[in-house]
């Protein structure tokens, strides 16, 4: 009897948002630029970004505000959870192109 | 771009760099030739230039998270591989003996393949542009120079201790290692999405910011998170516990069979 009790509490915690599929929001790399380079996602929801590398050359996308480091080999695409996060800015860079390769996301509180 | 090289190849090679040297004093306290060393960094090379190699189909594999669990997988290998380490040497089974040789082998390959994969990535990117390429070539050869030279400049501090000091010493920077790959073996998770994301449990970042050398330095020692997460820690806690009680459970072991 116990075991079913804890069963069911255990499906009544999973949340039924983790059921749905996270937005994709997509930046380009192109000229070791990217566009766009500043992309607002809703705050305090997880999103996926889909970075697509149409340079010819590698790159890798990384931030330390937000914890990721993914190398996208050239005219590839690659995708990167991120979030959820609180309100604020988050900076990224292409590791290979430092230079050039900059953009920030905002995660917005009103969640657009 | 000079620059970009020296800074890029010099974080990758740091953390190889730190492993090899680590073995390579292990090899002159216990007195051992070195040789099958510079035969796993050899085959480390070969494993990360196959790496990069097949990034691309990689990367592609479970849905776009393949490189994730790629470098998931390696992280907790070098982890495995210095835990049964620790095991052999805290139960006194020291060199020569053929399952040291290959675990030292084993966690150096996997060290090297991941890191130097992405030097090679970064700098066949520059293969078309030939002006480029010989600054992001020299910048690179300074970087690895550098990454070498504190590989040294270690490997000569633990073998200036008394051989038993420097074993402790040599078992306190494998744990802090160790700890350093599950730790980010934890967020290649949490970028695949396989472990939840939580919120950073502290915000360190404008005491040692990750910009910075020292936050660099911290990183490449014991993967220093300005930002992270609850189960990022959990799990270096943990697998740092671990590692201290295999080398007292090896240790208690080998102390038993003594009285018996």
């Amino acid at each position: 009897m116990m075991k079913y009790f804890f069963i069911c509490m255990a499906i009544l915690l999973i949340p039924l948002n983790s059921y749905a599929a996270p937005p994709v929001f997509e930046i380009l790399i192109k000229d070791h630029l990217f566009y766009p380079d500043e992309l607002v996602i809703p705050a305090n929801t997880k999103v996926k970004l889909l970075v697509k590398n149409q340079d010819a050359t590698p790159e890798e996308f990384e931030s330390y505000e937000l914890n990721r480091e993914k190398v996208i080999p050239g005219n590839t695409q690659a995708i990167i959870f991120v979030g959820p996060l609180p309100p604020g800015i988050y900076p990224f860079f292409g590791e290979f192109f430092p230079k050039t390769a900059q953009g920030k996301i905002i995660a917005n509180g009103s969640g657009e | 771009m000079l620059l970009n090289s020296v800074i890029l190849v010099l974080r990758e090679v740091l953390e190889a760099a730190m492993v090899v040297s680590l073995f390579m004093a292990f090899t002159t306290v216990s007195q051992q030739s070195r040789g099958f060393l510079l035969k796993a960094i050899l085959l480390g090379l070969i494993a990360g230039a196959t790496y990069a190699y097949f990034l691309p189909e990689i990367s592609n594999w479970l849905e776009g998270i393949g490189q994730e669990i790629t470098n998931t997988i390696i992280h907790v290998g070098i982890y495995l591989f210095l835990t049964g380490f620790l095991w052999l040497i805290s139960s006194n089974i020291v060199l020569p003996n053929r399952l040291v040789k290959a675990v030292m082998m084993a966690a150096i390959i996997l060290a090297i393949s991941r890191e130097s994969a992405e030097i090679m990535l970064y700098i066949s990117g520059f293969s078309s542009d030939h002006f480029l390429m010989q600054s992001v070539l020299s910048g690179s050869l300074i970087g690895l120079g550098i990454g070498v030279s504190c590989g040294i400049f270690l490997y000569h501090l633990m073998i200036a201790l008394k051989p038993a000091a420097a074993t402790r010493f040599i078992c306190v920077l494998v744990v802090i290692v160790g700890g350093s790959m599950m730790s980010q073996a934890t967020q290649f998770l949490i970028q695949a999405d396989w472990l939840a994301s939580t919120e950073p449990v502290w915000d360190s970042s404008h005491i040692i910011s990750e910009h910075s050398l020292p936050g660099q330095l911290l990183y490449a020692l014991m993967a220093y998170e300005a930002t992270p997460t609850c189960s990022q820690i959990v799990i270096y806690l943990t697998s740092l516990a671990l590692m201290i009680l295999v080398i007292v459970v090896a240790r208690f072991l080998q102390a038993q069979s003594k009285y018996d």
